[in-house]
């Protein structure tokens, strides 16, 4: 396991899926008890490593004890979506030996995730509203009665200029409400991603704004565009935009978002120039924990 | 919501084999009554073992409608819910080992209508499902099933089709990772690709 193993373990030899075996019984009766049992009783990197990882395994217990705790029922709209396809199924028995079921599944599944998808939306609405607001301060901003009036009545913004946050060579603008748009001309990787963007601090992304917005994204600068994809993002992931970067990911042109929930967690989702309603077109995303993150294997 | 077996549901006295049985013979209604009365107990243990919320709708989909269509092939070697749980792993493991092999991320479990945990036990779980859902996803299910739920070892064996031996050893191996990811083990700093901003001190050597 020596992915698992601690830091000093290649240097000692320890091996710790058999401590970890060994403190877990899996060995008894074998040769291997016996020959554990004689490192950990031996050596002191085997001793002080079987040490540690008896105390680590109570607190680890205990953490997933906790997960364990945590209320989980079955979502309404997943239960009435599988009582749906129960229902289809039973409706056609016979079909469904000639494989005629499948469509009655599929229908099912549709409808759940288009109702996964309503109600993933509703759940969205602050994040909806808040880009709303967005778009109402922006037009403000850009002094475009017949742009605010579309916003106020909440029709979509049909403009075609660019984002109205973008000032002049689309920098963003500052010190307004909703997410920070910005142009840093950076080109993100996994290993750098999370790191870059929290640098940034959102509200700082603007000010450190240097590059352009790469042409293949001019499309997200609209309000109407940008509103789309962030919808979709939204519909599959949880926190509310603060920063918006267009930039590139793995050299492609991408936008760049850092979703945020309960202060500083939440996600980073880069999705490429094709991110509309229907698809953010999700090139890569990772989950930001506090003042740390997870990455992709 | 820690493993509690039951027979029989508050509004069906029949027992699980009882409804599998009339299911089998026609009973329209019966392998719905099954499904709602173990709904929240499959739907808990996918979700945790696949952490993603659309992921889990469909594998828990895919699994009861199969359990479904082969009823009849129930033999009662088990108790109903060890096989509906045994499909709904078995649906779990094939997506999560068909996205293992796919450059991908946990995802979010977050989805409407799930209940939202606050501030610091929020952050806790968080980073303890995130390191969960790095782990290979047969130490992951062992986990899930025992760990996180409280299924006895030899229910979790029969679920996994492997010996409880087996599955002593996917849980303890798989706490050890977990302990060095969550930065638990003495001496030891975080794993750098999954740390925790609410991770405990790490105890001193007594």
């Amino acid at each position: 396991m020596s992915d698992t193993a601690r830091p000093d373990d290649a240097s000692t030899g320890v091996d710790v899926d058999l401590v970890a075996d060994y403190q877990a019984g899996v060995l008894a009766g074998t040769p291997e008890e016996a020959r554990v049992a004689e490192l950990i009783a031996t050596r002191p990197e085997w001793s002080d490593a079987a040490q540690a990882l008896a105390d680590a395994d109570r607190v680890v217990l205990e953490d997933l004890a906790g997960l364990g705790a945590e209320p989980a029922p079955m979502p309404a709209d997943v239960l009435s979506g599988l009582v749906e396809a129960i229902r289809a199924e039973r409706s056609a028995p016979s079909s469904a030996a000639a494989g005629g079921a499948v469509v009655g599944f599929d229908a099912a599944r549709r409808r759940r995730v288009r109702r996964a998808r309503w109600v993933l939306g509703a759940a969205a609405a602050v994040v909806v509203v808040a880009l709303l607001g967005l778009v109402g301060t922006s037009v403000l901003h850009d002094d475009s009665a017949k742009q605010a009036s579309s916003a106020r009545s909440g029709a979509a913004p049909t403009s075609t200029a660019p984002h109205p946050d973008l000032g002049p060579n689309n920098q963003p603008r500052p010190g307004l409400a909703g997410p920070t748009l910005g142009a840093s001309g950076t080109d993100y990787t996994p290993a750098t991603v999370v790191r870059v963007v929290r640098a940034s601090g959102g509200s700082s992304l603007g000010a450190a704004a240097r590059g352009q917005v790469p042409a293949q994204l001019d499309r997200l600068t609209r309000p109407d565009q940008l509103d789309g994809c962030l919808r979709a993002i939204a519909a599959g992931h949880p926190g509310t935009p603060r920063t918006v970067d267009y930039a590139r990911f793995r050299g492609a042109p991408a936008m760049v978002v850092w979703l945020v929930q309960n202060g500083s967690s939440g996600m980073i989702v880069a999705v490429g120039p094709e991110c509309g309603p229907d698809d953010p077109h999700l090139v890569y995303e990772t989950v930001v924990l506090g003042a740390h993150e997870t990455t992709p294997k | 919501m820690r493993h509690d077996p039951s027979v029989a549901g508050p509004t069906d006295p029949r027992d699980d084999a009882e409804l599998l049985r009339a299911h089998v013979a026609g009973d329209p209604a019966a392998f719905e009554t099954l499904v709602r009365r173990h709904a929240d107990r499959l739907w808990a243990v996918a979700l945790r073992t696949l952490g993603d919320r659309e992921e889990a709708a469909d594998a828990v989909q895919d699994a009861l409608l199969s359990a479904y269509r082969k009823a009849d092939r129930f033999r009662g070697e088990s108790a109903v819910t060890t096989w509906l749980h045994r499909i709904v792993v078995n649906s779990c493991l094939d997506r999560a080992r068909r996205r293992q092999a796919r450059p991908t991320v946990p995802l979010p479990e977050q989805g409407a209508g799930e209940p939202v945990a606050g501030g610091e036990d929020r952050d806790t779980t968080l980073t303890v499902r995130a390191a969960l859902a790095e782990l290979p996803p047969d130490q992951r299910a062992a986990l899930v099933l025992v760990d996180v739920y409280g299924y006895p070892v030899a229910d979790a064996a029969q679920i996994l089709d492997v010996a409880p031996g087996t599955i002593k050893s996917r849980c303890a191996r798989g706490r050890a990772r977990l302990a060095a990811r969550l930065g638990h083990l003495r001496n030891q700093e975080p794993s750098p690709d999954v740390t925790s901003g609410t991770a405990r001190p790490r105890k001193e050597a007594p």
